[in-house]
């Protein structure tokens, strides 16, 4: 128990030190974890590269198929542009998110935010008033979860299996999220740690592989448009980053460091590298004005690549397979986190129930666009909504963090004597 | 502390039982089989289709599909049999109002479904492409197994006759056609115009699309030039010779080899290969025209002359050099003044150049009706490096 709550100390050191002391953080969390197997709390610990992958990986979904086409509608061939800006917005609320879970150490966004709320002893308050943040959270995830539901549904069912009822798809979609979010934070981090090189390695091949049909000329002029245009477009380039939000549920697991900090930078930085590589490409390959005529661009731009030596005809199918991946990563932890911020808003012991509850809720959702167009739309709209609140809300709660040093304080020294484990457990 | 009991008790009983049971209700699901299984004998591949206007009924269109026997095609030795002479494809037609209508009264005659993942050309008669193809090329943007791969063909005639034709040099002739495009790609003489490239030009608004032309007689098949578009409609051609100037202008290939009269007397020829090194261009906005100056440097090798003279004389490589230079400059006029004044379509490339490069430029005109006004001159410079195993 003790040397539990010593890791946020050490952590704490590492950030004077830099890498050796983090790393020495996590060796006396391993002889934690072997210690209180038998007797007390065993709290797994998410390691930096964990906490990476989830952010990488979560963020990586549905969005990279409609891309190069979004961001071209504003910012012509400025697109690729916007897509690197929208990776920098995204990173600043990923980084006071990141400070704030390491102001909070074992504390998620439920508790943090009860706390930041209230005055000192009545923690009530604080939770009736963060409850409308809460709730903002739960709509958008449960909306986010459905619409890549059936994005992956209704791309699945158009570009490989016609036949197939968009409803099968999405269930089962939905239905293997179930089975990942049936397990425990450690599973889901583990999964995503190994999934997203899966995911990352092959899509980033596949990418490179499109530039043999590239024309440079249609990347330029470089800037396009006016520069109101390309900030506009960041703008909405953002809502393809969504996803690092889920970081306020695993925050309570995260390893108080400074690596963790920069490891969920990293989790940005990756699809976000990988965002404009396949923007570029599509760019590229098709000009702005055939980009507007496709659904799908990043599919078809799939399907102008050739592998080298005939290896592989079609290098759709390859990619469709390593996408099924990366939307299960974005679907299983969505899905996780929305479950859990519900078990922790209801204080409940098991988020397994919600978990079931919730299974029908999203199917209904994914169910509600009519056609690919309403679907569209309501991608939008969450998108829109979703990254004006997670832009803005990570910010205001460090703020309201630092206009209150009496709960940072507590926080502290709690965590330096025994107090530190109320944290997460509302 | 829950997260301790969770462990303990990993799962919830009554949960687990529940869910266990949705699940194994949900195998049924699975005793219905896949949706989506074809086997591969269930589908008649198309490798190739033809769209071609119907005589006296201007409102139909009539598509054919060339469709391998599988039976027939053998393996690299011969199993005779069956195959005595017999073609291996065999060619369908259906007419119809719109593609859909023709492949469903298609499908009629068939026994299995028809599959387009394998098609690999597309026959398109020249009377339609000159009626327009907006319509006929529809159902192969959205239909998701049409590779964008896939080359669109204009076809002298008739397209059906692309497919019913057979040189006999490969078992199928859509894979003679297809080696024969993609070899001619790869030497830089055909351009580079699938399907996938066709969609571009036709949706930007900085060139007019085009089409490579094919003539089709029974046991020949021959690449013929490229046939020229105004948006969607066919409106003229240029031969194999006057597609090297687009070939070297706008996609900085090497063309085919360069014959001309060595100082301009034709009892004197010389054949020159051509090899594309640079290109450089500028372009300017002078008294309401677009001015574009571009210099494009080949070099290659003496393939053959007729006639005997010195070569290695001072000055002689050099008027050779001048000659092929010249002769391709004057070959380039002619080719853009038929842009210009006869087909006033934009595909060698200023416009994509201006768009990219001079956005200033871009905005300030409407390049097509421009396009037949603006002052193009193409310069050559040539550098014979190589004579070849002849001393002289």
């Amino acid at each position: 128990m003790t040397k539990r709550t010593d890791n946020p100390t050490i952590g704490d050191k590492g950030a004077e030190h830099g890498q050796p002391a983090a790393a020495g953080g996590k060796d006396g969390h391993d002889g934690t974890e072997r210690r209180s197997g038998q007797s007390s709390a065993n709290r797994f610990v998410i390691s930096p590269r964990q906490s990476a992958s989830i952010v990488a990986s979560t963020i990586f979904g549905v969005g990279v198929l409609t891309l190069p086409r979004t961001t071209t509608e504003i910012a012509g061939e400025s697109g690729w542009l916007s897509t690197v800006l929208g990776a920098c917005l995204a990173m600043v609320p990923m980084l006071f998110l990141s400070l704030l879970a390491r102001m909070f150490p074992g504390k998620s966004i439920v508790r943090l935010g009860a706390e930041l709320f209230s005055p000192v002893r009545r923690i009530w308050i604080g939770k009736i008033l963060i409850l409308p943040f809460l709730s903002l959270m739960v709509a958008y995830w449960t909306a986010t979860t459905g619409m890549v539901a059936r994005i992956f549904g209704e791309v699945v069912t158009a570009a490989v299996l016609p036949r197939t009822p968009v409803e099968v798809i999405i269930g089962t979609m939905l239905l293997t999220g179930f089975i990942l979010v049936m397990h425990d934070i450690e599973t889901v981090a583990r999964v995503n740690e190994i999934l997203l090189p899966l995911i990352v390695v092959p899509i980033l091949l596949i990418s490179l592989f499109s530039y043999q049909s590239a024309r440079l000329d249609n990347l330029f002029p470089l800037f396009a448009v006016d520069w109101m245009s390309i900030m506009r477009s960041s703008l909405t380039s953002t809502a393809a980053y969504l996803g690092f939000e889920v970081f306020t549920l695993f925050m309570s697991h995260a390893e108080p460091s400074r690596a963790m900090v920069r490891a969920n930078l990293t989790g940005i930085a990756i699809p976000g590298f990988m965002y404009t590589l396949i923007v570029i490409s599509g760019i590229s390959v098709f000009g702005v004005d055939e980009l507007k005529q496709l659904v799908w661009p990043t599919l078809e731009l799939v399907k102008t690549t050739e592998m080298p030596g005939l290896v592989l005809e079609r290098t759709e199918s390859l990619f469709i397979g390593v996408w099924v991946t990366a939307v299960f990563t974005t679907v299983g932890t969505m899905y996780f986190t929305l479950t859990m911020l519900l078990k922790e808003m209801l204080g409940l012991r098991t988020h397994r129930w919600i978990a079931l509850a919730m299974l029908p809720a999203l199917y209904w959702v994914a169910l509600r666009p009519q056609n690919i167009k309403d679907l569209f739309d309501w991608q939008d709209i969450t998108g829109n909504y979703g990254s004006f609140y997670l832009l803005s809300m990570p910010i205001l709660f460090w703020l309201i963090a630092q206009m209150r040093p009496s709960v940072r304080r507590r926080n502290r020294s709690a965590a330096a004597d025994s107090g530190g484990e109320g944290g997460s457990r509302a | 502390m829950m997260v301790r009991a969770a462990r303990r008790r990993p799962y919830n009983r009554c949960l687990l039982r529940i869910v266990a049971g949705v699940l194994s209700a949900l195998l049924c699901l699975a005793l219905a089989g896949c949706w989506d299984r074809r086997e591969i004998e269930e589908r008649t591949s198309v490798v190739a289709v033809a769209i071609d206007a119907v005589p006296d009924r201007p409102d139909m269109i009539r598509l054919s599909v060339q469709i391998p026997i599988p039976l027939k095609i053998a393996g690299s030795t011969g199993t005779g049999g069956s195959s005595g002479g017999d073609s291996p494809v065999k060619v369908l037609s259906s007419d119809g109002i719109t593609v859909l209508d023709a492949i469903r009264k298609l499908q009629t005659q068939l026994n299995q479904e028809l599959f387009y993942g394998h098609t690999r050309v597309i026959a398109i008669g020249e009377a339609v492409a000159r009626k327009g193809l907006n319509e006929v090329l529809d159902p192969f943007r959205r239909n998701p197994q049409i590779r964008r791969l896939l080359w669109p063909i204009i076809v002298e005639g008739e397209g059906r006759q692309l497919l019913e034709a057979n040189p006999g040099l490969e078992q199928i002739p859509t894979v003679y056609i297809m080696s024969l495009v993609e070899n001619g790609v790869k030497e830089g003489y055909i351009p580079d115009m699938n399907l996938g490239n066709f969609f571009i030009d036709l949706s930007s608004n900085c060139h007019q699309p085009f089409m490579l032309r094919f003539s089709a007689r029974k046991e020949e098949i021959a690449y013929k030039g490229i046939a020229l578009f105004r948006e969607d409609k066919m409106i003229g051609s240029l031969d194999v010779q006057e597609t090297w100037a687009i070939e070297r202008v706008r996609y900085r290939e090497n063309g085919g080899p360069i014959i001309f009269p060595y100082e301009g007397d034709s009892s004197r020829m010389v054949s020159l290969s051509s090899e594309f090194v640079g290109q450089s261009s500028r372009i300017r906005y002078n008294n309401g025209r677009v001015e574009a100056r571009i210099h494009i440097q080949l070099e290659g090798a003496l393939l053959e002359k007729t006639f005997d003279d010195m070569l290695f004389k001072s000055g002689r490589i050099t008027l050779l050099e001048q000659n092929a230079a010249d002769y391709l400059a004057a070959k380039t006029r002619q080719v853009i003044e038929k842009l210009q004044k006869r087909y006033r379509a934009d595909v060698i490339g200023i416009g994509g150049k201006i768009r990219a490069f001079h956005p200033g430029i871009w905005r300030r005109i409407n390049w097509q009706s421009e396009f037949p006004e603006a002052d193009i001159v193409v310069t050559y410079s040539y550098k014979l490096r190589n004579t070849g195993m002849e001393m002289d």
